[in-house]
């Protein structure tokens, strides 16, 4: 997983242009129904043939439309979650476990962080006893590394 | 480092704090495998479009309707289904800013992670470090001390020095432990009992071990339970070095550990299991030595220190199983040893206790290397002792019963013959091979190899059998036992190549035949014969199992691949294993043989003739055949038994001796024994018929085998008469066959032919009571008158070729004496002696006699005539046939002995013959051809020299002679009583001369004064002619 430089350099979301692009695909959708219907039940007449060209123009208008309307968005997919889609699964699948994970890590640390403070503390204590000359260095370094010294 | 820096440095981090307080760093932003949905549906569209744009160009090609109709709404039901999809991204993607922070987070959650991991690793590498700080700081200043000065200056460390013991405190403390230790000791119940001696002193107790160890124990306070400790170790035994401080340490830590767990008497099995390990590893040591020199390669050592097993393997290339002397702990935790010999341990070797002894004491490896090998060597020379005396002992199973090779004197082997040799061991067994040499067996001590000495081609070959026997020792008695087969067969076999015989060892008797024969036991056979012998003829020599070597005569024949025996004979040579079979055994053997197998063939012989024959023994044992005379010749003068055999004459020649009875011996005891050959001795009546055999043996014998054989009669199979007391005959030799020529039976037939011949004549001539003048066997003599010219000799010449007609007298030779009348027909007389014998021409001689003598004078007289002419003064003009014819004027032509014709020339032609009258009696039959006559006449009438008186005396002469033949002319016949020829009284009686219708007969008695008569008539009228010539040629 490569990281970008370290700048939060996200481009800014653009809601009304997603809106606009699910609507269009909406409509793509149900012109693809109605597709099907005529092509269904095509009985070859003139009538029929028009409104099945007809039809078909429409698709294609829509379908520009739809290129022009997504190429506002921002948004950018991960391609773990394309591949969801793909095999049918759920999307939303993918999300919840990711946020599990987020959590499960954020614990473990926390954890790790609490652990390590306290050994920070004994180690201090007990060089400061065997050593009582690097009481200062001890103290200086404690100071530093506490996160409570630091946020004052 | 000073206050002031500090300080320092610590304002600089509250700055930098300070710095990255206001605004912490933000997250690193993932954007690796992000793909913008602008981009999916932008894509996603083309290809819509395009797959729509090419159904709607390809569906006019696309057949009916319906398929066109398919084809159109598969396309749309897949286009909506992904554009549905691509709506449930869209929908998805309005939470797509917070997932992505999500990644982010975790991504950096995952590197504070590793950064916690990195500062657990790094602590574990500063706690591995900080040994290196517990080292102590150096003393510099005491090594400087050293340095300078070799001794640290400084004092103890301020220690207070103890006050020293004085020698009454420390006399008094051993005392006290003395006493603590003898009250200590005395309580222990359970003291080993190798510790129940002890001596204390000194303030310790001393353990003494035998052989082992002395250790010394010390106590260490007052208390009833205070521990023991030990104070001293040391070895006791032979060759122990003194135990190094080291390890006396070590040892005594163990030990008072073992004493403070397990008492004194844990200690002791401890030191014991100590001692007897160093023993085991000081031997090993000196095994090791042992294998790098005097050993090297053939023992092999292994020490297995862990389980104190010392492995030492001996005679290592030794075959069969191994020897190995094992060296360990004994469950009571002494020394013992295991001694496997050939594979197999032994149990009851009775000096385990003076090798376990010697092993606790003198710890030498070597000496008990060879006291085991030596052990060993005894134990393999024994035992083959003992296996060879039982193979002495096993019982003769040859089917030989005869009593004469029964007896101690047949064993080949005694005991006495085998002796273990050796100064003080028993290491070396000596045996006995022949009379003149033996062999010793023992084995190499070091090596294990069998050795046996007296080496030459026979043992080395015995003692490489010997070293690759896989069994055991066991295998050596029979390799030996062989050997000495082998060597005496060997030994045998030397002398009689050395007095000529040959030894043939291509031939291969099948072992069914060797078994049948000689018994399961015999081993080897050799084969001799002589050069001269027949090809199947061969002297055996069969050795096998403990008794002597057996001697037989055979003759052999080749059936396939192997030979087959078709006699058989046992010969007793008086032998033992300590005579020599010297050059003269075998000079002797070569007659012996010689004459039985000549004997054999004869008998043979004897069969293919069909001659009756036994075979006997004379009191000496040699063979005799008894032959049946008749059988063989026509015999009149000796008796049907007759003996054959082989015997040696003055000049110690061998020579066929035939010996009989004559029947009577007046038969011949008159005849002088010309011939050598045959002997006669009238006084005792017997004959003997001498056969050199040397000069005829090659020929007989061969004969027997010769390929010179005629059938017989096909089909006839003649049997041999039994005689199984003295030969075995296994099968007949083909019987329908005779030998075409030769043969010592050929020559004997023709010598008694020869004798029944002289004998028969001899016979005759006296019956015909003629008078023997000289009598031989090659010459008879005899008169058959009163005059000495009528001598006749018979003579005969020896018959040696073989005919079934060998009385016929072809070889015989008929000589007159060159005055006998007889003189003219010798040659028709010598045709009726090869036909007919001696008789006839006895009778012809007899019987004829006057005519002969008549015709001689006439004969004689008109030679006289001839010559009284003074022949020579016409001879020229005459040719040589006229000359002839008027030489004698009458020409004797002899038809046969009793038929002749009398020619006078251009007179008359008078036939005299020989007839019989009746069967009893015989008259002359005389004739005189007229046509001859006759026709001379007419002839002679031609000639114009001879016309006019030659007919005339010729009719005159015809006239008479035809008065005489009618009886009218009577013949002055003289009386044969006057010439004392023959019988006058049956003569007298009887008319001298009968006339017939043609001729005249004539009583024998009277022929010769006949024919004269006749004559004188006759030649009365020839003198005229003669005159005539005569003057004629004047």
């Amino acid at each position: 997983m490569s990281v970008n430089g370290g700048k939060n350099e996200q481009a800014p979301s653009n809601p009304a242009a997603l809106a606009k692009t699910e609507a269009q695909l909406k409509r793509v959708i149900e012109t693809f129904i109605e597709l099907g219907v005529m092509v269904h039940d095509f009985q070859g007449t003139v009538e029929a043939k028009e409104g099945l060209v007809e039809r078909v123009n429409m698709t294609t208008q829509q379908f520009r439309s739809l290129v022009e309307t997504s190429a506002d968005l921002t948004e950018a997919i991960p391609i773990d979650v394309i591949q969801y889609i793909e095999d049918g699964r759920n999307p939303d699948v993918y999300t919840r476990e990711f946020v599990e994970v987020l959590a499960k890590q954020n614990h473990y640390l926390n954890g790790k962080m609490e652990a390590t403070r306290q050994f920070r503390d004994i180690l201090a204590e007990q060089i400061k006893i065997a050593y009582p000359d690097l009481e200062l260095a001890v103290n200086n370094s404690l100071k530093r590394t506490d996160d409570k010294s630091t946020t004052e | 480092m000073s206050t002031l820096s500090k300080d320092e440095t610590s304002i600089v981090v509250k700055k930098k704090i300070n710095q990255t307080n206001s605004s912490p760093p933000p997250i690193p932003h993932i954007t690796q495998n992000y793909i913008p949905l602008s981009h999916v549906i932008n894509n996603f569209v083309q290809y819509t479009y395009s797959e729509l744009q090419h159904i709607l160009e390809t569906l006019p090609s696309n057949g009916s309707d319906d398929n066109k109709k398919m084809k159109l709404l598969e396309f749309i039901i897949n286009s909506r289904k992904e554009f549905v999809k691509i709506y449930v991204l869209t929908k998805w993607a309005k939470v797509t800013k917070d997932i992505s922070k999500c990644i982010d987070i975790v991504a950096w959650l995952n590197g504070q992670r590793n950064c916690f991991d990195n500062v657990i690793n790094a602590l574990y590498g500063i706690e591995r470090t900080l040994g290196g700080a517990k080292l102590r700081n150096p003393d510099i200043s005491t090594a400087l001390d050293v340095l300078s000065l070799g001794h640290p200056t400084a004092n103890l460390f301020n220690f207070v020095p103890p006050k020293p013991l004085t020698p009454q405190l420390i006399l008094s403390t051993l005392h006290d432990l003395n006493v603590l230790l003898t009250i200590r000791l005395a309580l222990i119940p359970d003291l080993p009992e190798e510790f129940q001696h002890y001596k204390i002193a000194n303030g310790r107790a001393t353990f003494s071990i035998h052989n082992a160890f002395d250790i010394d124990i010390g106590i260490a306070d007052e208390s009833s339970d205070a521990a023991f400790f030990l104070i001293d170790f040391r070895f006791t035994f032979n060759g122990a070095q003194a135990v190094s401080t080291n390890i006396k340490a070590k040892l005594e830590m163990r030990s008072n550990e073992v004493l403070a767990r397990h008492g004194l008497r844990g200690l002791f099995n401890t030191l014991m299991i100590f001692t007897n390990n160093y023993k085991l590893s000081v031997l090993h040591k000196e095994l090791l030595v042992l294998r790098n020199g005097l050993w090297t390669g053939v023992i092999s050592v292994f020490f297995n220190t862990d389980r104190s097993h010392l492995i030492l393997h001996y005679w290592i290339h030794r075959p069969g199983g191994r020897n190995i002397i094992e060296l360990g702990l004994s469950k009571s935790n002494s020394l013992s040893l295991r001694w496997t010999r050939e594979g197999k341990v032994v149990n009851d070797f009775d000096l385990s206790a003076e090798i376990s002894d010697q092993i606790q004491d003198r710890l030498s490896a070597e000496w008990l290397l060879e006291r085991i090998t030596s052990l060993h060597l005894e134990h393999i020379i024994s035992s083959t002792n003992i296996e060879l005396l039982a193979l002495l002992n096993l019982p003769d199973d040859s089917p030989d019963t005869s009593a004469n090779n029964k007896g101690n004197r047949n064993i080949l082997y005694d005991a006495s013959k085998i002796t273990i040799v050796g100064a003080n061991d028993k290491k070396r067994l000596k045996i006995r091979l022949t009379s003149s040499r033996y062999t010793v067996f023992t084995v190499d001590q070091l090596t294990g190899r069998s050795v046996l000495e007296n080496p030459n081609n026979l043992t080395i070959s015995a003692e490489r059998s010997l070293n690759e026997l896989t069994e055991d020792h066991h295998g050596a008695a029979e390799v030996i036992f062989k050997l000495r087969l082998i060597s005496l067969q060997d030994e045998i076999r030397a002398r009689a190549c050395a007095t000529g015989w040959i030894n043939n060892v291509s031939i291969h008797l099948s072992s069914d035949d060797i078994r049948y024969h000689f018994g399961q036991s015999t081993k080897f056979i050799l084969y001799l014969r002589q050069p001269k012998w027949p090809l199947g003829s061969f002297i055996l020599v069969t050795l096998g199992g403990n008794i002597m070597p057996r001697w037989w005569i055979s003759q052999l024949s080749p059936k396939g691949e192997s030979w087959t025996i078709n006699f058989l004979e046992q010969i007793v040579v008086r032998q033992n294993i300590d005579a020599v079979y010297d050059y003269k055994l075998f000079d002797k053997l070569v007659q012996f043989a010689t004459s039985r197998i000549a004997i054999h063939s004869i008998c043979l012989q004897l069969k293919a003739y069909d001659i009756q024959y036994k075979r006997l023994k004379d009191i000496q044992g040699n063979p005799i055949v008894s032959l049946d005379t008749t059988s063989i010749a026509k015999s009149t003068w000796a008796h049907n038994l007759m003996f054959l055999q082989l015997a040696a004459d003055s000049e110690k020649n061998t020579v066929f001796l035939v010996q009989g009875k004559v029947k009577s011996l007046s038969n011949l005891c008159d005849i002088p024994s010309s011939d050598p050959s045959i002997i006669l001795n009238p006084k005792l009546g017997t004959f003997a018929i001498k056969v050199v055999a040397t000069d005829f043996m090659s020929n007989v014998l061969t004969n027997i085998d010769a390929p010179k054989l005629v059938t017989r009669t096909p089909g006839h199979v003649a049997t041999m008469p039994a005689d199984k007391e003295n030969a075995k005959l296994i099968s007949s030799t083909p019987t329908t066959e005779k030998f075409a020529t030769g043969g010592i039976i050929q020559i004997i037939r023709n010598k008694l032919a020869q004798v029944e011949r002289v004998v028969s004549y001899v016979d005759l001539i006296r019956a015909s009571k003629l008078a023997l003048s000289e009598v031989s066997m090659n010459r008879l003599s005899f008169n058959y008158g009163s005059e000495p010219s009528l001598a006749a000799s018979i003579i005969l010449s020896d018959i040696n070729t073989m005919s079934d007609k060998f009385l016929a007298d072809e070889n015989i030779q008929l000589v007159l004496n060159k005055e006998s009348p007889h003189r003219f027909i010798q040659a028709y007389l010598q045709s009726i002696l090869n036909l007919k014998g001696l008789k006839p021409i006895i009778w012809i001689l007899t019987t004829t006699l006057n005519l002969y003598q008549a015709i001689l004078k006439v004969s004689q007289l008109h030679e006289a005539k001839f010559n009284e002419a003074d022949f020579t003064a016409v001879v020229d003009g005459l040719d040589y046939h006229d000359l002839e014819l008027k030489k004698g004027h009458v020409t004797i032509i002899h038809r046969n002995a009793t038929t002749l014709r009398l020619i006078y020339k251009d007179i008359c032609t008078i036939d005299i013959k020989l007839v019989h009258k009746s069967p009893s009696e015989l008259v002359y039959y005389i004739t005189q051809d007229k046509l001859i006559v006759n026709k001379q006449f007419q002839q002679n009438s031609q000639i114009p020299i001879l016309t006019g008186t030659m007919g005339q005396f010729d009719i005159n002469c015809n006239r008479k002679l035809e008065e005489v033949w009618q009886g009218i002319h009577k013949l002055n016949i003289l009386n044969p009583d006057s010439k004392g020829t023959n019988d006058s009284n049956n003569q007298s009686s009887l008319s001298p001369l009968m006339p017939l219708d043609k001729g005249i007969v004539c009583q024998p008695a009277f022929i010769g004064s006949f024919v004269e008569e006749i004559d004188k008539l006759i030649t009365t009228f020839i003198n005229p002619v003669l005159n005539f010539d005569i003057v004629k040629a004047e």
